[in-house]
């Protein structure tokens, strides 16, 4: 499949996919735009709900048990953060400890702390320190490039 | 396993590295104080042994400060605790200075090494607050444009 990509200044995000035949790799490419199926299945308050990992502010790990954060809310997570780590990681998720991931698009401010460290404050207010390990990582990220990058 | 004995070798080494540019830091700072007094004194010479015992004495107050207090010079906010840890260092290098002779026990030169090195202190806390600063900024900036999706990728 022949890939074309065009930088834009202006505008909204536009994809425009040219097809013969609705085939299920055009359907996919056609899903992962729409950010169908990837979702994340969350449960809250007995009720499950599929969750747009844009809305989710950070994910954290407690005794096993993975937690979304949102805005308002607190859900519970099937997929553990290796996997969410893994599978959003290209979508501004951002492991910043062994028990938690921030979702970067989130952040409102980030602050330079002694010892190289990062504390992040979320726009919910909440704020997270990162360690200089993953501070490391955090700063390539922003920069823009990513850990492979550096390996 | 490995990768724990690792993380721990790394950690030790980055410790290891802000000990040796304390060191340095701070060894610069007293050699300075050493040659003016020196020069005010019209010797041109400075004692070998004497720079040894600076850049000691220098080593085992980075290891001091960076195991034992809290790398207090590096402190986000200068509280009670910090005053203290300061001013017991400042005494111990003052105290190394008379004990080992570098300002030939003068009381005055060793009274004005002290309110030197409290301003050493100072300067250092007053440069690591201000690069942390500078750092912020320039780590919101880049957040700002990653979340534009100008970083590049």
């Amino acid at each position: 499949m022949k890939l074309t990509m065009h930088k834009i200044s202006q505008g909204e995000d536009e994809v425009i996919i040219k097809y013969q035949v609705m085939n299920e790799q055009v359907k996919a490419i056609a899903g992962m735009v729409q950010g169908v199926g990837q979702k994340i299945c969350a449960v809250a308050e007995g009720t499950t709900m599929m969750l747009l990992p844009e809305s989710i502010l950070y994910l954290e790990s407690v005794d096993g048990v993975t937690y979304a954060y949102l805005e308002d809310q607190v859900c519970r997570v099937e997929s553990s953060l290796f996997e969410l780590a893994l599978f959003y990681g290209g979508r501004g998720f951002f492991r910043c400890s062994k028990s938690m991931i921030l979702n970067l698009y989130k952040i409102s401010f980030l602050k330079s702390e002694p010892g190289n460290r990062i504390r992040a404050t979320m726009e919910n207010g909440e704020q997270v320190m990162i360690s200089r390990r993953y501070a490391k990582e955090l700063r390539q990220i922003l920069k823009g490039g990513s850990k492979e990058d550096e390996e | 396993m490995k990768n724990k004995a690792k993380e721990k070798l790394k950690r030790y080494l980055g410790w290891e590295v802000a000990i040796e540019y304390k060191a340095c830091l701070y060894f610069f700072c007293i050699m300075f104080f050493y040659c003016v007094y020196l020069l005010c004194n019209k010797t041109y010479l400075a004692h070998v042994v004497h720079m040894f015992e600076m850049i000691l004495t220098a080593y085992f107050m980075g290891y001091l400060q960076v195991y034992l207090f809290g790398n207090f010079d590096e402190a986000e906010n200068i509280s009670r605790r910090e005053v203290l840890y300061g001013i017991f260092c400042i005494c111990l290098y003052g105290g190394a200075s008379y004990v080992m002779g570098w300002f030939e026990r003068s009381p005055i030169a060793t009274l004005l090494f002290l309110i030197y090195m409290a301003l050493v202190y100072l300067c250092v806390y007053l440069c690591n607050k201000v690069k942390r600063m500078v750092d912020t900024e320039h780590l919101n900036q880049m957040l700002a444009e990653f979340k534009k999706g100008d970083s590049g990728t």
